[in-house]
């Protein structure tokens, strides 16, 4: 599998870098809210491994490596390991980034908007958030192939959001059965709020089982994107 | 000793058109070319043997192995050829290779690079810039520094200048001197095939027409040349495929002997070539 991952690492490494530094030069801007350091980190990982994925579709290499000694599930699993060395990456990235930023610009916005982020329970968030990303996503792709993959994800995710959303609303303000969660302070900084209510959970488990709990959801996403894509991607035909 | 290849009863189906009952051997130390004319099935064989599309009945034996459940141990002694050879379009030709290598435990760099420079590639030239026949050559460099033991090629010589398809058939014809080896070679160049090939296997519409040795095949097909008189009814079953032409009949036999015997010198008989037999099938009545 990691022979695959070279392979992806040959084609994709100056993408990656030209990706990195514009994910650096972005981070190094003023920010007024944590929402935009938040939605950038999830498109550089999802963008990470689009890269490959693109210049495999563009070239069409697909059946050039489907005709080496692999069998399907081994392409699959390589792929998912791509997907967790790329998440671990860009959280380097992400995390190194903020860490930097946060000790060079020593101004009170930064400080307030970095500081929740750059926590256990901050990595716990993107690594789950990073792994619910391709979890959903892979098998997508091996479903449907890059193109159609990206739509449906994208629409799929978008609806999903918007369920949330009004299910909150419901939940909250007609049935009275939770508290608000979107409230105008946790909008105002969702990094802040999500941080906080990890914070909770941490504070409720204590931290070894947190930390176990969030490596074994990962670890499950993975898991479950893993059979699901094999399923998929043994009935392409090329 | 097993065959280097065996397909039993292959096929697929794909609403529009159907691959039926598809059966041959190919046994090692032989070349065999798969024809057929456009749209007959052949890639569709070629990409069931690789396991890129999924069968929907039959078996494929690759050395004896079934090329489903030993698909790794199969695919690593089978070098193969795209009819549009597919890399990396921005890496160098050394760093495609290097994406390649280490799925072959047998891999040659040596092999490699002398191939390289036998086929006039430029190491560090991208795969972008090569035209269609040097990127043909590269996919040929790259599935004979595996040593593999069948190769299997789609369409290799379109676009390959004449030299440079002398010098591929003459590399083919060492391959197999090691008597161990064997070589499917899909190609509408059917001049190619008359130089090298041992077997002829002939794909019409999803179905094998036939599967036998060449020279019994160039030996035993005719093309007989005469007035409407040829198509007589005592006669018709000799053919297997007939042209009307404003003045004359052409037909196809697959019987020379009958049909010399019985026509004498009331007709013009030729030895079909390969082009002739796929000509006539595919464009000919089935019967007179």
């Amino acid at each position: 599998m990691l022979k695959l991952c070279y392979k992806d690492y040959l084609a994709g490494r100056w993408f990656w870098l030209a990706s990195s530094v514009l994910y650096a030069l972005y981070v190094v801007q003023p920010l007024g809210s944590s929402i935009l350091l938040m939605a950038f980190g999830p498109m550089l990982v999802l963008a990470n491994l689009n890269i490959p994925l693109f210049i495999e579709d563009k070239d069409k290499t697909e059946i050039l490596y489907a005709g080496l000694p692999l069998t399907r599930a081994d392409i699959v699993r390589g792929r998912h390991l791509l997907a967790a060395l790329l998440l671990a990456g860009s959280g380097l990235l992400i995390f190194g980034a903020g860490a930097a930023v946060k000790t060079v610009f020593r101004s009170p916005a930064y400080q307030a908007i970095l500081s929740p982020l750059l926590t256990v329970e901050g990595a716990a968030g993107y690594l789950l958030a990073g792994g619910l990303l391709y979890a959903g996503f892979l098998p997508l792709y091996h479903k449907l192939g890059l193109g159609r993959g990206n739509i449906v994800f994208t629409l799929g995710a978008l609806v999903i959001l918007g369920a949330a959303a009004g299910i909150e609303r419901l939940a909250s303000q007609t049935w009275k059965i939770i508290p608000p969660l979107f409230t105008t302070a946790f909008l105002k900084d969702p990094g802040k709020g999500i941080v906080e209510k990890i914070c909770g959970v941490r504070s409720a488990i204590g931290t070894p089982l947190f930390a176990l709990t969030a490596a074994a959801l990962v670890a499950a996403l993975f898991f479950f994107s893993i059979r699901l894509s094999t399923r998929f991607y043994e009935r392409r035909e090329f | 000793m097993d065959n280097a290849l065996d397909l039993h009863r292959l096929a697929k189906d794909y609403g529009d058109f159907r691959l039926r009952d598809v059966s041959f051997s190919l046994p090692r130390g032989y070349i065999m070319g798969l024809i057929g004319p456009n749209g007959a099935g052949k890639t569709t064989i070629i990409k069931l043997i690789l396991n890129l599309i999924r069968r929907d009945g039959g078996e494929v034996r690759v050395f004896g192995m079934d090329n489903l459940a030993r698909e790794v141990e199969v695919k690593s002694r089978i070098g193969f050829v795209h009819d549009t050879p597919y890399f990396f379009d921005h890496l160098t030709l050394l760093n495609v290779a290097k994406t390649i290598a280490p799925f072959y435990p047998n891999w040659d760099e040596d092999l490699f690079l002398r191939l390289l420079g036998e086929f006039d590639l430029p190491p560090k030239k991208r795969f972008a810039k090569l035209s269609r026949g040097m990127k043909m050559k590269f996919a040929l460099a790259v599935a004979l520094s595996h040593k593999a033991d069948l190769l299997i090629l789609d369409e290799p010589t379109s676009g390959l200048d004449p030299v440079f398809r002398r010098v591929l058939l003459a590399r083919l014809s060492a391959f197999i001197q090691d008597e161990g080896k064997a070589v499917l070679f899909s190609t509408h160049l059917t001049a190619d095939l008359e130089r090298i090939a041992d077997f002829i296997t002939f794909v019409r519409d999803g179905e094998i027409v036939f599967s036998a040795p060449k020279d019994e095949i160039l030996d035993s097909w005719a093309v007989v040349k005469g007035g409407p008189e040829i198509l007589a009814d005592e006669n018709r079953t000799l053919f297997k495929a007939v042209l009307r032409r404003e003045f004359n009949v052409q037909a196809l036999s697959a019987d020379a002997g009958e049909v010399r015997r019985r026509f004498g010198d009331a007709a013009v008989i030729e030895k079909a070539t390969l082009e002739d037999i796929m000509f006539f099938i595919s464009k000919g009545n089935g019967h007179a």
